[in-house]
């Protein structure tokens, strides 16, 4: 071989290549500005929490280049997630009209390699039916034992009525108790449960009014009748979490203190040295706030507190790592460089750490019972020769993994257009229960439409021609529920 | 649905904040520099508008943080290269390569070699970075080891590995090779 070109050569070539490059196709800024609208959709689609059921509206190739508008997210259940997701006709369709001879399935793109829980802990996985047997509808909150899950059956969307545990050996429910509105409790809802060693306790309060108003409730977990603790006002009533012990009821506020109150009833107290700190799971308190958004959330924690003991631990932050959150023992967070959304998991003194594949952290909750963290799947295995990411329809929505053993196990089912939804537990400590509706399927209809009708960011060029507009909707389910109970995986530390 | 529990309606996301004015110039001023960058790095038009989008999306992410340093285009250019070299982009151009023929745009109007620039196609990712980096970028080898995250010893064997790929004699003897 001979070597007949020189070092200068290649620098003329590249700069010569740089100069005769394509003009780009399109504006820039716009493209940009598409491409974080698309961003921002997988991550709000995944993030709209509704009670905690969430809604997961496909993503994938088909309307990978529309923007996400949620269609009354708020009015989303199980049965009536709905959700429309645009695709447009923009300057993209030229862009892409080359590459469009391209065939995208010219490799065997890999596949995700999650196995559902059903596999991997089939003890674990139950069904139970979407409705108690005069049609109110149930909402999990946590299992209670291995064989036993709270449930809240809602006479109306979020109208908590009456506590119920549920046998998932026998396959019966039993009523545990009713849950009142208080005097003159108009507007009045159940926000969250939680399970004590010995009793139910749960807060409720009028979110529709301005009044800063809450009260809270407790049952003996053998049933009876629920009492009214008391009720607070101002900033102790904005409860962000809650816990019972054999005495008190105790929470933290919005704005950090962690307070409690005797069961007998009385005045809530602050709880010494509790500046600062949130609630997590009694007797655990941390230094950063449930759940949080932006800069809030991609703050690290830096101590996990026994409020009992007194004990405090210091969070061993790794550099290069934020939203990190523990429990006890486990901390889960991200890498700052997001490249493939890699997750690091780590115990709080800092060993073992790790970055389990296709697991990636958004928004929202990922602490679950017995240090179990939730994660997303991505399910994006590359990209097609457009650009466009190419998702693993058989990979699953969500993943519970077990920091000790390394295991992971798929949750809820993916739509071949990559969507689905799934709930988790609304108990205030992490849950212990991960649900979804097998039945359900995400039917998307596209249509023709006039492109300019189509909704586009502001500031972008209206398009002009026909272009595509895609509704996607869940149809079918509404029967049961396939229910995940942590307390059922069999014990590995 | 007006009466709502209130935990019904959080959510964590909501629509972008709109990008700062700065960013939108900055934007305008160093775009088309970018994107050549990117068609030397990538080798194709919309290669090269893809690194040069992804990455300027998440100099706007980061912008408040990334002006302080007085260095946007650095930051680009780095996670331009980086993305280039990482595993996904690499999937996608191995298909790119199978599948659609190289289109010819470039051809009658490169001021340089040719055959060298379509050979440059064949190049693993990471050299061909390293190539661009040290040649294009007038980088040297502490500093391209720096921006991909590697070590010098690899940057040298990378480009020696590509320069004699593209038999290219080489006159630094520190590179191992002595055409």
């Amino acid at each position: 071989m001979t070597y007949d070109r020189s070092e200068a050569e290649l620098a003329r070539t590249l700069t010569g290549a740089a100069d005769a490059a394509p003009p780009p196709v399109g504006d820039l800024l716009a493209a940009v500005n598409r491409r974080r609208g698309r961003r921002t959709r997988r991550r709000v689609q995944s993030a709209l929490a509704v009670a905690g059921v969430i809604a997961v509206i496909g993503g994938g190739t088909a309307v990978a280049r529309g923007f996400f508008s949620s269609g009354g997210g708020e009015g989303q259940t199980l049965s009536a997630a709905t959700a429309t997701a645009t695709a447009t006709a923009t300057a993209t369709a030229t862009a892409t009209a080359t590459a469009s001879a391209g065939p995208t399935d010219a490799a065997e793109p890999r596949r995700v390699a999650i196995r559902p829980a059903a596999e991997v802990w089939p003890a674990a996985v139950t069904k139970i039916p979407v409705k108690a047997a005069d049609g109110w509808r149930y909402r999990p909150v946590t299992g209670l034992s291995a064989t036993e899950l709270l449930l809240v059956a809602e006479s109306s969307f979020e109208k908590a009525g009456r506590l119920e545990v549920y046998d998932t050996a026998a396959g019966t429910s039993t009523v545990l108790a009713d849950m009142p509105a208080p005097e003159g409790g108009k507007g009045y809802y159940v926000q969250d449960v939680e399970a004590g060693s010995e009793y139910i306790a749960w807060w409720g309060e009028t979110p529709n009014n301005s009044d800063k108003w809450a009260d809270f409730w407790v049952v003996p977990r053998a049933g009876g009748t629920a009492k009214q603790v008391g009720q607070v006002t101002g900033d102790l009533s904005e409860v962000e979490r809650i816990g019972v012990t054999a005495d008190s009821v105790v929470w933290s506020a919005a704005g950090g203190g962690i307070y409690r109150m005797p069961l007998a009833g009385g005045s809530p107290e602050k709880i010494a040295g509790t500046d600062g700190l949130h609630l997590m799971s009694w007797p655990w308190a941390v230094d950063v706030a449930k759940g949080g958004e932006g800069e809030d959330e991609q703050k690290n924690q830096t101590k996990v507190v026994n409020l009992e003991t007194g004990q405090a631990a210091e969070v061993n932050v790794p550099a290069g790592v934020q939203g990190l959150r523990c429990g006890p023992v486990w901390c889960f967070g991200k890498e700052k460089d997001q490249e493939n959304d890699a997750s690091v998991v780590q115990r709080v003194d800092g060993s073992d750490r790790k970055s389990p594949p296709d697991l990636s952290l958004w928004g929202g909750e990922r602490s679950l019972a017995r240090g179990f963290g939730l994660f997303h799947v991505s399910g994006v295995v590359g990209r097609d020769a457009r650009g466009e990411e190419i998702e693993d329809g058989q990979a699953p929505l969500i993943a519970v993994y077990d920091p000790v053993t390394g295991t992971t196990a798929g949750i809820g089912r993916r739509d071949p257009s990559g969507g689905g939804s799934y709930g988790t537990g609304t108990s205030s400590s992490p849950t212990s229960v991960l649900y979804w509706d097998e039945g359900q399927r995400q039917v998307e209809e596209c249509r023709k439409v006039d492109a300019t009708s189509i909704p586009r960011p502001p500031g972008e060029p209206a398009p002009t021609g026909k272009g595509t507009s895609c509704t996607t909707t869940m149809e079918g389910g509404g029967k049961e529920l396939t229910v995940v109970n942590l307390l059922a995986v069999p014990s590995t530390e | 649905m007006a009466k709502i529990a209130k935990r019904g309606m959080q959510q964590n996301g909501g629509p972008p904040r709109p990008w700062g004015v700065e960013f939108t110039d900055f934007v305008a001023a160093r775009g088309d520099a970018l994107y050549r960058y990117g068609y030397v790095l990538a080798g194709n038009a919309e290669d090269a508008a893809d690194l040069t989008q992804e990455a300027l999306m998440r100099l706007g992410d980061a912008w408040s943080r990334i002006r302080k340093k007085d260095d946007p285009e650095g930051y680009v250019r780095t996670t331009m290269a980086r993305l280039h070299v990482s595993r996904w982009r690499r999937l996608r151009r191995e298909r790119l390569v199978a599948t659609v023929p190289e289109v010819t745009y470039t051809d009658d109007r490169l001021d340089g070699d040719v055959g060298l620039w379509k050979e440059l196609e064949g190049l693993p990712p990471k050299q061909r970075a390293v190539l661009v980096l040290r040649y294009y970028e007038d980088l040297s080898d502490q500093e391209i080891a720096e921006l991909l995250g590697v070590s010098r010893g690899t940057v040298r064997s990378q480009a020696a590995r590509a320069l004699d790929k593209l038999r290219i004699r080489v006159t630094d003897l520190e590179t191992g090779r002595v055409g």
